[in-house]
């Protein structure tokens, strides 16, 4: 019977989780064991003089092993390609047209949209700030760009149709894209610097720090407007 | 009863990987079945960051030694680890309004060719 | 002991995002979770973890998945009673155990769409006529009508089911709404 065959697996399943947690948890409390830190000493040891940053975590991210930075945002762009081309209004474009609903003006609530109007140049400012200061307290390029990612996204829940254009945010994807893998191939790995103070180094870090944040904020947006407008539309558009 | 400090942050680590491989194993709709691997992702980011903790240590800020820095190596990795877990977020999510569209129904199914309700 | 409390706290607010069975209740827990998290990186001294996790995970994930959600059915139950001068929540509370709760268990586990109740105190005929609830219930003392659509799938299950839903039938009867005019009502 199908039912019992299902009581079976339903309970091999709560089984497996079981088991394989106490097996995990038997393994590593009885074999684990502590090593020696051989990075971690190299990397603390002087990170002021050699990358310009008071922060060690921006000085890994930036300098020590600016490689997978690389790749983290190749990883964020693949991911807006990936959002774009699976969306089912690309390959039926010519059946989707979207109309100007003017019943969206009067259900909108007008307490989210005053406050929201009052606290988005402080969420800017915020992320901004959060950027431009990310070798010296914690932050960095991806919070301040995830931060910025908010405030555009804050606009869709006031005002949600849709009206943006997003060919001008994608192009800026690219072309950031392009500078943030330009960037550290000349500075850090051909080490093609002006010279080698501390001060060359700081302008590097936030000169570094604003094209990953952009570029963050850029992916970010693309991905949730492309969501909200393209996959939120009614499924009237299932057979025509 | 065993002893209270066997409660660190490795064993809750670990605890959260399993109880998230329990909801993508078990749950019928896809929607929980992602929120699930985010599960198990948080319990690895929190398995990676708590591996060479000691209470008597600072942030690894600035340049006044007054105590032994934290370890930055693996907070480092685990910023790159979570944009890429919202990337896999995203990613998953397109595809179940893809899936949406084309079948009919929210949910795992073996016949997927049945037609669902008209809600 | 403030690392003890917020690592049990992690795991049952995990449990309940896994466990529950309404899907808009376990995405806030899953904002609750990235919350908390966010709470222990910052006692496991990394700040710029804690920053990235608050902002990713609540702000945009969150967010992701309620937009997301949209696209998931919701049945809409709407709950008559004309007797009643203004709802609060002790006359909710009394009906919520013979009829709330299992009918939101059966939507959810064996039909698999959102339930979602609204209470009103207009005349049914009203709401019949102006809104478009997917399944109206009006109670009028002890008697209990139904009314929906006849070819609805969902509301053709309910019904089948009905004797495990609200346990104790007092008397239920059930109009399919293609039949009701303003003016009276056909069975």
């Amino acid at each position: 019977m199908a039912r019992q065959s299902n009581r079976y697996i339903h309970i091999l399943r709560i089984v497996l989780a079981v088991v394989g947690a106490a097996v995990m948890l038997f393994v590593y409390l009885n074999h684990s064991e502590k090593l020696n830190t051989p990075l971690m000493d190299f990397f603390t040891d002087d990170f002021l003089a050699q990358t310009g940053a008071d922060n060690a975590v921006a000085a890994i991210y930036l300098n020590y092993r600016v490689f997978d930075t690389l790749f983290e945002a190749l990883m964020l762009m693949v991911s807006v390609m990936e959002v774009i081309n699976v969306s089912w209004a690309n390959k039926h474009a010519d059946r989707y047209q979207f109309e100007e609903d003017d019943m969206y003006y009067k259900n909108n609530s007008e307490l989210v949209a005053r406050m929201v109007g009052i606290v988005y140049p402080f969420v800017i400012l915020l992320g901004l700030y959060i950027i431009a200061n990310g070798h010296v307290s914690p932050g960095g390029g991806f919070q301040g760009g995830a931060i910025l990612a908010t405030a555009l996204i804050s606009r869709y829940l006031v005002y949600p149709n849709f009206d943006l254009d997003l060919h001008i945010i994608e192009k800026m994807e690219k072309i950031l894209f392009l500078f943030i893998v330009l960037t550290p191939v000349l500075y850090v790995f051909m080490q093609i610097q002006p010279d080698n103070t501390v001060i060359s180094h700081q302008v590097y870090m936030v000169f570094m720090n604003t094209l990953i944040g952009l570029k963050v904020f850029s992916g970010l947006s693309i991905i949730f407007y492309r969501f909200v407008f393209y996959e939120g539309a009614d499924n009237t558009f299932i057979d025509r | 009863m065993k002893p209270l400090n066997l409660i660190t942050g490795e064993t809750v680590g670990i605890l959260l990987f399993f109880i998230g491989l329990y909801g993508l194993m078990t749950k019928k709709t896809i929607v929980k079945t992602i929120m699930s691997m985010s599960i198990m992702e948080a319990g690895i980011y929190l398995f990676y960051i708590t591996i060479n903790f000691s209470p008597d240590t600072v942030p690894p800020i600035g340049q006044s030694r007054e105590a032994a820095f934290a370890d930055p190596v693996p907070s480092a990795l685990m910023i790159t680890a979570i944009v890429i877990g919202i990337g896999v977020t995203a990613i998953g999510l397109t595809m179940f309004m893809h899936y949406k569209q084309q079948h009919g129904i929210t949910h795992w199914s073996r016949n997927r060719n049945q037609q669902g309700s008209e809600h | 002991m403030f690392e003890t409390i917020i690592l049990i706290t992690l795991v049952v607010i995990a449990c309940f995002a896994v466990f529950s069975d309404n899907m808009r209740r376990s995405i806030i827990y899953l904002g609750v979770f990235s919350l908390a998290m966010a709470l222990a990186y910052l006692y496991y001294n990394a700040p710029d973890v804690a920053i990235a996790e608050a902002a990713i995970g609540v702000g945009l994930s969150t967010v992701m998945y309620l937009v997301a959600l949209k696209k998931v059915s919701v049945y809409d139950i709407c709950y008559v009673n004309e007797n009643i001068e203004q709802f609060n929540d002790d006359h909710i509370g009394s009906i919520m155990d013979s009829f709330v709760r299992p009918m939101e268990l059966f939507l959810e586990r064996t039909e698999e769409v959102e339930p979602q109740i609204s209470y009103t105190n207009h005349p049914a005929l009203e709401v019949l006529a102006d809104e478009n609830h997917d399944c109206i219930l009006h109670r009028d003392g002890d008697l209990i009508y139904i009314y929906g659509d006849a070819n609805d799938r969902i509301f053709q299950d309910i019904i089948a089911n009905l004797n495990t839903i609200i346990p104790d039938m007092k008397d239920v009867r059930v109009v399919f709404k293609k039949e009701v005019s303003l003016n009276g009502q056909a069975e």
